[in-house]
């Protein structure tokens, strides 16, 4: 068992699941409050397509 | 390299398809550069091929999210919060992709995303979404920025191992898991994609892999560049629900080549 390969392998998969975390938590400690996911529906400009957000 | 003016054209000719196709579904169409290329120069290096493709696919974003910009479709804090989110997952794909058991990864992936195909273009929205968007409460934006960030690393991860820019990966998860509109979603991952694929292109840049097919790349980018703008418009001159049944085919297609 190449114990180094394992380690690289679990410790790459892992890491992005950390990081994501911690830029989420920076953004939020930043203050993004206005991060809304997604945005509401009224706030999408007339440009895109009435089926899709027609209140 | 030198080419005739045919080859020129041609290149060009498939540059215009690819940016059409790949905006219209918010992603930068590395799905079907990389079988071309495979097919166009068969004795070029895996490394040649996805470094024209990736550069294909830089100038393919960056020309359909100014598109999208104008039309004012892009949530620009979500996309810059899975910017910084996804580049270092992709970069991780790149040094991780040649420590993984290819052929098994290559075969359980297509699974899953010959799934995914099929479910989205059964089921290309979910039921209600249109109301889900509006009545998100105030505060539900913190757990989906959690989850988002994390959901992009992982796009940008799996995007880098697959050799392709990651937006068909991007584009279902920001619909169905993070439901957003489709049109927004596909308009995001187009900006997000800017960003991603520029710090490939930087990296394939540093190590030299672009000399080679100089020329070739440079056809594909106006053509795509070119294309970028009406799959831009087109988009938003259709349903969302075509726009997520189109990404479905571009998501079967990956898997296809996967499997086989």
């Amino acid at each position: 068992m190449n114990w180094k390969l394992a380690l690289y392998v679990i410790g790459g998969l892992a890491f992005p699941g950390l990081w994501g975390w911690l830029t989420a938590r920076a953004f939020l400690w930043l203050g993004a409050h206005r991060l809304r996911l997604p945005r509401a529906a009224h706030e999408v400009p007339e440009s895109t397509h009435p089926l899709d957000y027609q209140i | 390299m030198t080419l005739s003016l045919a080859d020129s054209l041609g290149l060009i000719g498939l540059g215009f398809i690819v940016g059409a196709y790949g905006t219209m579904i918010g992603a930068g169409g590395g799905f079907l550069l990389v079988p071309a290329l495979l097919i166009l120069y068969p004795t070029q290096s895996p490394a040649d091929v996805t470094a024209v493709s990736l550069a294909v696919v830089f100038a393919n974003a960056y020309s359909g999210a100014w598109s999208y910009a104008r039309m004012g479709r892009i949530d620009y804090p979500a996309g810059l919060l899975f910017v910084v989110a996804g580049v270092p997952g992709a970069v991780i794909g790149t040094r991780l992709v040649m420590l993984m058991p290819r052929e098994s990864f290559e075969f359980w992936f297509g699974v899953l995303l010959l799934l995914l195909g099929v479910f989205l273009a059964w089921r290309p929205v979910r039921t209600g979404t249109k109301e889900a968007s509006l009545a998100i409460q105030p505060g539900e934006w913190r757990d989906r920025s959690l989850v988002g960030a994390i959901g992009s690393a992982y796009v940008g991860l799996f995007g880098s191992l697959l050799g392709i820019g990651g937006g068909i990966l991007h584009v279902p998860f920001l619909i169905r898991v993070l439901r957003f509109p489709p049109h927004v979603a596909t308009a995001t991952s187009h900006f997000v994609l800017a960003f991603v694929s520029f710090a490939g292109v930087v990296s394939h840049l540093v190590a030299g892999d672009l000399t080679t097919l100089l020329a070739p790349t440079a056809f594909l980018s106006l053509g795509v560049m070119l294309g970028a703008p009406m799959g831009a418009t087109f988009s938003s001159m259709v349903p969302g629900t075509l726009l997520v049944r189109l990404l479905a085919a571009a998501i079967i297609v990956v898997a296809v080549r996967l499997l086989w």
